[in-house]
């Protein structure tokens, strides 16, 4: 399969140096974010990452599209490594993929009237003249189930739905081949939730669309990811094709997860159980390395094996 | 249905907003009212502000020959306070733009940059707000030979500091912000950034940052005039006809009064426009008010 993006061991770790009078004591506090993540979307597919909130998930997102800088590992755009691009070079993978943020209130400028917000992407580039550029901002108004009426209007005046519907089409105004949502419907009511759900789904048969969608909602992503990685504390925990991480959850974070979709069933409600860390940590996978694809391994006993067709987990190799 | 919704301008709509607001029509009208008196100064005035025409009546109390009375060198005060316009309005606004020249490019960069661009730039505001203005402006004054000019510099290099610090935190405040993160996404460069996202919605800081320049540049400059090394007299500011007005001000009133009110009723006019004018280049306060 075709891999249009692909991140390859990335690390993201924040250091404490606070400012130039502390540089001389040498106590720096490291976090870790992100550690040692990879993961690949492949052409036309849809990718959902899932995992709790500060388990790095964005921050993934954000290092994909080089909105943050990257400690360790490399990222690649259609094969290209993008990872030591300056801005200048990196203007060019700029088009090819966008993000859509959660906030559809703070990813709009409260100053700029719509039809400028959609406008921007082509006033970046130098693309088109301006009665074209007004053209395609009304096209793809329309496109994402709007209409011109909305051209003179603040984001403010719109709401959350339509707000979200305007950042999908500054988005897509370049024709990106790549497009990452980070969380797009959760801050969304059920209906307009599963409408902007549809449109992208639409949006991704039209025009070839590979998505990275990210989520801590499993129940999204079932309906729309072809893949499901699981996130947790930074680290991928769990990785298969979506009916396999329903039907076969391995690592105990994803059986958490799972466990916590509400039932709809009366008689099966009851008062959810949470686990721990160190619940999770005791409770790690156990294979024997002779059932097992072996992975990659990077601490002491803990790897990344394959334990079914394309089903990866995190777990002890004994 | 949609060939009924009329499309207008943004600019259109600040302008209803301006107008609908009472308090920042009121105050823009009497502002103009000002500078057209201080622009046509000589066709309002009887007499010249230097003229030592009424010397027998000198210090004499507001009259209908003489509405603010008459100070201790025998001149015509109304004459004095329209033509003192001309001064302390030039060196007000002009002060208040130099401050917002110095300090939104500086402000902008420091808030978006972070690092060691807003260390820099945050000691040198530390310099600054140190060392007292009065003093400095005087050593300054000194150097440079005091005059019209040398004061609106001085005011300038002074004024910018709060610019600076507003339009920084608001900078802080917009830059982590998902629209701005979406532009970069989109290619755009770090001044692209600045100057299309990030300084229209500093507008308000900037305009509460210039408002908050006039009065202290009218005040340096009163200060600077008072100890004798700002406007020469016989050319007259309000400033140094306040300082001049308070010797008399048990006995002849006049002298300090109407000084005084002709700088705080500029001064408000100045303040209540300004919020007016804010509020009116903010699209998400379309429909208040």
């Amino acid at each position: 399969m075709n891999k249009v993006l692909e991140l390859k061991n990335v690390s993201k770790i924040y250091s404490e140096t606070k400012n130039i009078t502390n540089f001389l004591s040498k106590n720096e506090d490291n976090f870790v974010a992100v550690d040692n993540v990879s993961f690949s979307l492949e052409s036309k597919k849809v990718l959902g990452l899932v995992g709790e909130s500060g388990s790095g998930k964005s921050t993934c997102a954000l290092m994909a599209m080089k909105l943050l800088d990257i400690t360790e590992g490399e990222i690649f755009v259609n094969n290209n490594n993008i990872t030591n691009l300056n801005l200048q070079e990196l203007k060019k993978y700029r088009k090819e993929m966008q993000i859509v943020f959660q906030d559809s209130y703070s990813s709009l400028d409260p100053m700029m009237t719509i039809s400028k917000i959609i406008i921007e992407p082509f006033i970046i580039h130098k693309l088109h003249s301006t009665n074209e550029r007004n053209e395609i901002a009304i096209d793809l108004l329309e496109k994402v189930g709007l209409n011109k009426t909305y051209t003179n209007r603040y984001p403010h005046e719109l709401s959350g739905g339509e707000r979200q519907r305007v950042s999908i089409a500054r988005a897509l105004a370049l024709k990106p081949s790549i497009l990452v949502a980070d969380e797009p419907t959760s801050a969304l009511d059920v209906c307009v939730k599963a409408q902007v759900i549809n449109l992208l789904q639409d949006l991704q048969d039209e025009m070839g669309l590979s998505i990275l969608f990210i989520s801590h909602e499993l129940n999204v992503l079932r309906s729309l990811a072809d893949n499901i990685t699981v996130m947790y504390r930074g680290r991928v925990v769990e990785e298969a094709p979506t009916e396999q991480i329903f039907a076969n959850p391995i690592h105990p974070y994803t059986k958490s997860l799972l466990d916590a979709i509400p039932k709809l069933d009366p008689s099966l409600r009851k008062r959810r159980t949470f686990i721990d860390d160190n619940y999770i940590q005791s409770n790690i996978p156990i294979f024997n390395l002779n059932d097992v694809k072996f992975v990659s391994k990077d601490h002491s006993d803990i790897g990344f094996v394959e334990v079914d067709n394309n089903h990866f987990v995190e777990a002890k190799v004994t | 249905m949609e060939n009924q919704y009329k499309i207008r301008s943004p600019f259109f709509y600040a302008v209803m907003r301006l107008i609908s607001n009472r308090a920042a029509l009121v105050s823009g009208v009497l502002l103009f009212l000002i500078v057209l008196m201080a622009i046509f100064a000589p066709l309002i005035t009887t007499t010249s502000y230097e003229e030592q025409k009424f010397l027998m009546n000198s210090l004499a109390f507001p009259s209908q020959a003489h509405w603010f009375g008459i100070d201790d060198l025998g001149r015509d005060l109304f004459s004095r306070i329209i033509y003192g316009a001309r001064v302390s309005l030039t060196i007000g606004f002009a002060a208040a733009v130099c401050s917002v020249f110095i300090g939104l490019p500086l402000g902008a960069l420091s808030g978006f940059y972070g690092g060691k661009v807003d260390w820099i730039i945050m000691r040198i505001i530390e310099v600054f707000s140190v060392v007292p203005p009065l003093i400095a402006a005087l050593l300054l004054a000194a150097l440079v030979d005091g005059g019209f000019f040398s004061i609106i510099f001085i005011a300038g290099i002074f004024g910018w500091v709060q610019v600076c610090l507003l339009v920084r935190a608001q900078v802080m405040a917009f830059k982590e912000k998902e629209f701005i993160r979406s532009s970069l996404a989109l290619g755009a460069s770090p001044m692209y950034v600045i100057f299309v996202h990030l300084i229209p919605n500093s507008i308000s800081p900037i305009i509460v940052g210039f408002v908050q320049a006039i009065p202290l540049a009218m005040m340096l400059e009163a200060g600077l005039s008072f100890l004798g090394v700002g406007i020469q007299p016989p050319l007259p500011s309000w400033g140094q006809m306040i300082n001049l007005g308070i010797n008399f001000m048990f006995f002849y009133w006049h002298m300090a009064l109407f000084p005084t009110l002709a700088l705080a009723i500029t001064v408000l006019v100045t303040t209540l426009f300004g919020d007016g004018l804010r509020d009116a280049l903010d699209p998400t306060l379309k429909g208040k008010s």
